[in-house]
Order: structure tokens, then C-alpha cells, then sequence
């Protein structure tokens, strides 16, 4: 006999092993504040490393002034200018990676969390209606 | 409208069939597509312009990721900007190293935007894809669009400039061509109104179609395609940006029909049977709005045998011992079993339900057949037990014209009556009354015990045999019409109750005489009929 409750669960649980389960138990290995903590760590270097491309973009095209700025001991007022700019985006960047990451380990603890409820209420239907029957059979449902 | 539904659901069902087969197809067709565009625009490396080549890596491509997808289609645009110019392929790996140090680190899996994006600007249908990002993706897809735009506005100015960009012999020119192309991207003006613009449909699509409203993703995708046109109209007219929007209206609209398109595979719901339900819990009240998806199964030509639904309704009814192969013969009784649980008085009486209403209870007149758990067999045998032939009406009922035996009681004669003038003209009532009373007058009730078979037929029954002769179709299909006709005079004729009742064939041709003369004392004063006579 077709149980649709079960079929749906188990169609559900199994989209969810075949598609973001890993994902999530590896999200699920930290402790939240680890988690966020180390996903701004990375956010801070691929931040810094993309400023760092766009100040070069930016000497680039400014190369001669640059270069006379280099002798001119004033590129010092350009690079504080740079840093300013450069606080100012990492600050940003690494706020909102704290703001995407946070809720994405909570999103992640909540499918587990459901994944979990749908494991023990097929445990439940298993134990409840596939349990051995007086004449030894098991009612076979799906 | 329906044979839309179907082949959509069609359409849905193999590609859910299929998947495994259409998602790496689909990358490997949009891997191509983007290949051959990139060798056929840029092209300035020749050896990745072999079609072989293209093949395998569009091949390797089926095998990856989106993002990573991605990274190699941006590696090929590199090689190709770097055959053409040093500048521009630093200028390329700059803006593309940015796109995936801070995008991808966000949103990896919106890759597939950004890699339509060059491919739908080429094709002219970049208004389609801000609608379908709102619609199918999160808010973050605004991002991938609005670089997809800048991306392809690169490409796009290396390639026109192609002539001035190559063979860069000095430093200066080197330093000049990248000033050149940093210059035209910053200042680029329809390129950054273009972004914008489609980032804040996405926004506009993705916002609205999340609302609680009816037809929120038509509504969306139509607001999309509002906002997509006002905002080109204003860049225009206000910053004097070329935003062609004379040209471009009709891709927005044609956008806006793919759009629509989309919604009707990926969210069609029936509108019209919306429900708002309310409930509440310990903790919460629940205010909830249920909308069913449109969902139109083709329908299911397979052939019914009408024996082969019978026994489920025959064993209802008899009882669910008899297995479903001895329970075949009598399936067509099942059919008329409605018929049996019509009120008392029905003159159905004679036919099918006889052998049940002439149980030997005397309960409630209209106790549908004592649905007993026998068989018609069974039935027709208990109903005739002791009286004569002459008296059981059961028997006839079972074979009215055939073997219409002289047992048919009054009943019988006018249900059968019924059914033949029913099939002829349909004659008034008062004829029929009046054919009845013919016939009774003519034969009477114990003349009809002269017919040879009857008198066989009456003496089987009393042996104690019952009437097991099996029914062929033809005797059911007569009898179910016999039924139906009477069914149908059912308000017309008046039947004695004890007839119905179970009352004994005496009593009952006692009954139906002084019937007949009343009748006859009535029809002669022409003044109606009292039906509690």
C-alpha cells in the first residue's frame, strides 16, 4: 500500500541528501560565530586582493603622475587617501558577509533541523506499520 | 487552453524524466553557444577559434559547475584578449578577477545569469533575462546582471576598437591604449544605465512577485518591463543617454512575453480557486491563503469493462465472500441497485429487486433490498418458498418477455406494460389503466396457471429448487429495461404496498382485484385518481 505522507517525506529528504546536505553538515561543523567568523576572514582577503586590483587599475592609469608623486614624496598623501577608501570597503564588505553568512548558518541549522524531523517521523511510520505482524509478515508499504 | 496545459505538463513530466539527460545538455548547448559567439566575434587567437577544441571544452564544461563554467569561458576570453593586446586582456583580468573575488563569493550558484547575460546582449534579449532572474532567483541576481552588462560592454568596446588596440610596440602606447579603455568603461554612460536598469528590475520583479497578491508574477514581469521602459525613457530624455528605447520597446515587450512564458511553466495556479483559510494553534494564529497549481492530466483513454467493475459493487452488495469470478453473472443486477433503494411504493418492485423485497421480513417497505448477502441466485430462490408459481412474482420479473410465465403478478403485467409503451408512444395513464384492467379482466389470475411453462417453471420452484436457471444478458438487459421504463412511470402508477411488503401472492391478487374494481369505479366517474386509495 502507497503511503502518500511517506512518499513525499522520503521525495523530500531525498532532494535534500542529493542536492545541499553536504553543504549544510559542513556549515553544521562550526559553531555559528566560528562560521561567520572564518567566511570574513576570506571575505577580508578576496576583498583586499580585489582592492588591490582596482589600485592598480588605478595607477595604471594614472602612471605618470604616480611616478612623479613617487619623487615628490607626496604618494604618501595618496596611499592614506587609498587606506581610507580601503577601511571603508573592507568595513562594508566584511558587514555584509557577516549579515549573508550569519543567515546562512541559520538557514542551513533549520534544514537540518527539518531533515531531522522528517528522519524520525519515518522512523515512526517504519516502526509503526512495517513492524512484524502476529504471522511473522510485515504489512509491505511504501 | 487545455491542450496548452497538457503539453506543458507534457513537457514537464519529460523533462522531469529525463534530467539527467537536459541539464547537462543545456550546459553543454549554452557552453557552445558562448564559444562559438566568443570565436566569432573576437576570434584573435586562432587556435582556439578550431571547432575541435571548442567541442572538447564545451564538452568539459557539461562536467563542471556553473562558476566554474564560467572561469574557463573567462580564461578563453582572456587568451583571445591577450593575442590581441596586453592592455586589454589586464584590463579584462582585472574587471573579471574582481567579478569573482566579490560576486562569486556570495552567490556561486547565480553563475548561469552571468554567463547569459553576454549571450542574451548579443541576441538582443537582455530585458528577458532581469524578468527571469526577479522571477526564478533571489535579490542577490541583480548583481550578475548588472556585471554581465558590464562584462559584454567590454568585449564589446575591445572588439570594436580591435584595430587601434593591436600591436602596442612602446610603452606609451601601451599606457595610452589602457587609459583608452578604462577611460570608455567609466565613462560610459549608457553602459552604466543599461546596469542600473536592469539591477532595478530585478529588484522591482523580485519584490513584487513575492507579494501576496493574485497573479503577483504577471503583475511582476509586467512592472519589470514598466520600469525597464521608464528608466530608459528618463535616462534619455534627462541625461541625454542613448538609450535607443525606440528600438528597444519592442525587445522589452518581446522579453515580457517570455517572461509571461516562463510564469506558465514554472507558476501556474488557478487564481480563481483561492482559498483563505484561517486556524489557530496554542501559539499562533494562522491566517493562510492556498492557491492550487493548474494541473491538467491527459486524459487516460483506457478501455472499462463493465464486468470487470461490477464485482466490486456486486460484492457490496451480496457480500464479500463470493470471490469476484462467481460474482460476474450477477453484475448486471449491480447497475439496477439504485433502482431498488427507490421508495416503497416504486413499481419497480417486479423487477431486479423482487427477489429482495419479497423477504420474508416485513420491514420497512423501502428497505432497499435487505441488500441481503445472497446471491440474485439465492434471493430469487428464498422469495418463491412455498406458494405456487401462479403467486410468485419474482420469476417473471427476472424474464419478462421471454419466459413470461403466468406468476407475473399485477405489478409485473404493468411494469412491463410501462416498458413497452414507454418504448412505443408513450401512452397516457389512463390508458395504460385501462390496458391493465384489459388484460385482468381478460385473463385473470388464475387463467395465467394454465401456461404450460409457467406451470413447470412454478413446479420446479416448489421441488424446492428455486429459480437457478442462469440469466443470459439479453434476460438482464431486458429486465433493466423493464426497470427503467417503470422507474420512469414510477409517479404515474400506483402499486399495492403489500406487494412490496412481502405480503403473500394471495393476498396480493386479492389486493390487486380490488384494486381493479376501484379502478374501474373511478375511471367510469372520470374524476382523478386518489392516489391513497
Amino acid at each position: 500500500m502507497l503511503k502518500q505522507d511517506r512518499i513525499r517525506t522520503m521525495t523530500r529528504l531525498a532532494i535534500y541528501e542529493e542536492e545541499q546536505i553536504a553543504r549544510d553538515e559542513r556549515v553544521n561543523g562550526y559553531f555559528g560565530n566560528d562560521y561567520v567568523f572564518s567566511q570574513m576572514v576570506g571575505s577580508f582577503i578576496s576583498g583586499t586582493i580585489a582592492f588591490g586590483i582596482v589600485f592598480a587599475v588605478y595607477c595604471g592609469y594614472h602612471f605618470d603622475t604616480m611616478f612623479l608623486r613617487l619623487f615628490d614624496n607626496s604618494i604618501l598623501d595618496v596611499l592614506k587617501q587609498w587606506v581610507r577608501y580601503y577601511a571603508v570597503f573592507i568595513i562594508g564588505f566584511c558587514a555584509i558577509t557577516f549579515v549573508i553568512y550569519r543567515g546562512r548558518f541559520r538557514r542551513a541549522q533549520s534544514r537540518l533541523k527539518k531533515y531531522r524531523r522528517d528522519l524520525e517521523f519515518m522512523a515512526e511510520e517504519y516502526e509503526l506499520y512495517d513492524k512484524p505482524q502476529d504471522n511473522g509478515t510485515t504489512e509491505e508499504t511504501v | 487552453m487545455t491542450t496548452l496545459y497538457e503539453v506543458r505538463d507534457r513537457i514537464i513530466d519529460i523533462y522531469r524524466g529525463f534530467d539527467y539527460v537536459f541539464r547537462p545538455l543545456f550546459k553543454f548547448l549554452l557552453a557552445l553557444a558562448i564559444l562559438f559567439e566568443i570565436s566569432h566575434n573576437m576570434g584573435f587567437m586562432g587556435r582556439l577559434n578550431n571547432y575541435l577544441l571548442i567541442m572538447i571544452i564545451a564538452l568539459a564544461c557539461t562536467l563542471m559547475p556553473m562558476s566554474m563554467m564560467a572561469a574557463v569561458l573567462a580564461l578563453v576570453v582572456l587568451l583571445h584578449l591577450y593575442s590581441l593586446s596586453m592592455e586589454a586582456a589586464a584590463l579584462g583580468a582585472a574587471i573579471l578577477l574582481i567579478v569573482f573575488l566579490i560576486f562569486f563569493r556570495f552567490a556561486p550558484h547565480s553563475g548561469v545569469i552571468l554567463l547569459l547575460m553576454p549571450l542574451a546582449m548579443t541576441l538582443n534579449l537582455h530585458f528577458a533575462v532581469p524578468l527571469a532572474a526577479g522571477l526564478l532567483f533571489s535579490v542577490g541576481a541583480c548583481v550578475p546582471v548588472a556585471l554581465g552588462v558590464v562584462i559584454w560592454q567590454y568585449l564589446y568596446l575591445v572588439v570594436e576598437h580591435r584595430n587601434w588596440l593591436r600591436g602596442a610596440d612602446s610603452v606609451e602606447r601601451l599606457l595610452t591604449n589602457f587609459r583608452f579603455l578604462v577611460d570608455h568603461m567609466v565613462h560610459n554612460r549608457a553602459m552604466w544605465v543599461m546596469a542600473g536598469t536592469l539591477a532595478a528590475t530585478v529588484l522591482v520583479v523580485y519584490f513584487i512577485r513575492r507579494l501576496a497578491v493574485a497573479h503577483s508574477w504577471l503583475i511582476a514581469s509586467a512592472a519589470g518591463a514598466l520600469t525597464e521602459i521608464l528608466i530608459l525613457v528618463y535616462a534619455e530624455y534627462h541625461y541625454g543617454v542613448p538609450a535607443e528605447i525606440v528600438r528597444n520597446i519592442p525587445w522589452i515587450l518581446l522579453s515580457l512575453l517570455i517572461a509571461v512564458v516562463l510564469t506558465f511553466f514554472v507558476f501556474n495556479v488557478d487564481f480563481a480557486r483561492m482559498e483563505n483559510v484561517q486556524f489557530a494553534d496554542d501559539d499562533y494564529y494562522y491566517f493562510v491563503k492556498a492557491i492550487p497549481r493548474v494541473s491538467m492530466e491527459a486524459p487516460d483513454r483506457k478501455a472499462s469493462d463493465f464486468y470487470r467493475e461490477a464485482p466490486e459493487r456486486d460484492l457490496y452488495a451480496y457480500g464479500a465472500e463470493e470471490s469476484a469470478e462467481e460474482a460476474k453473472p450477477a453484475a448486471a443486477h449491480t447497475t439496477v441497485l439504485p433502482t431498488l433503494k427507490r421508495p416503497a411504493a416504486a413499481p419497480a418492485a417486479p423487477a431486479a429487486p423482487a427477489p429482495e423485497k419479497a423477504a420474508p421480513e416485513k420491514t420497512a417497505p423501502a428497505k432497499a433490498a435487505p441488500v441481503t448477502e445472497k446471491t440474485p441466485q439465492q434471493a430469487q430462490a428464498a422469495a418463491v418458498p412455498e406458494e405456487t408459481a401462479a403467486e410468485a412474482p419474482a420469476p417473471a420479473a427476472e424474464a419478462p418477455a421471454a419466459d413470461m410465465t403466468a406468476a407475473e403478478a399485477p405489478a409485473a403485467e404493468t411494469s412491463a406494460a410501462g416498458a413497452s409503451a414507454d418504448s412505443a408512444a408513450s401512452p397516457s395513464f389512463l390508458d395504460k389503466v385501462r390496458k391493465f384492467l384489459d388484460d385482468w379482466s381478460r385473463t385473470g389470475a388464475g387463467a395465467r396457471t394454465d401456461e404450460p411453462e409457467a406451470a413447470a417453471s412454478a413446479e420446479a420452484e416448489e421441488s424446492g429448487e428455486g429459480t437457478e436457471e442462469t440469466e443470459t444478458e439479453e434476460e438482464i438487459a431486458s429486465a433493466e429495461a423493464a426497470v427503467t421504463a417503470a422507474e420512469e412511470d414510477s409517479d404515474d402508477l400506483f402499486l399495492p404496498e403489500t406487494a412490496v411488503d412481502g405480503q403473500s401472492a394471495v393476498e396480493t391478487d386479492e389486493f390487486s382485484r380490488e384494486l381493479a374494481e376501484e379502478l374501474s369505479r373511478e375511471l367510469s366517474a372520470d374524476g382523478p385518481l386518489d392516489r391513497n386509495t
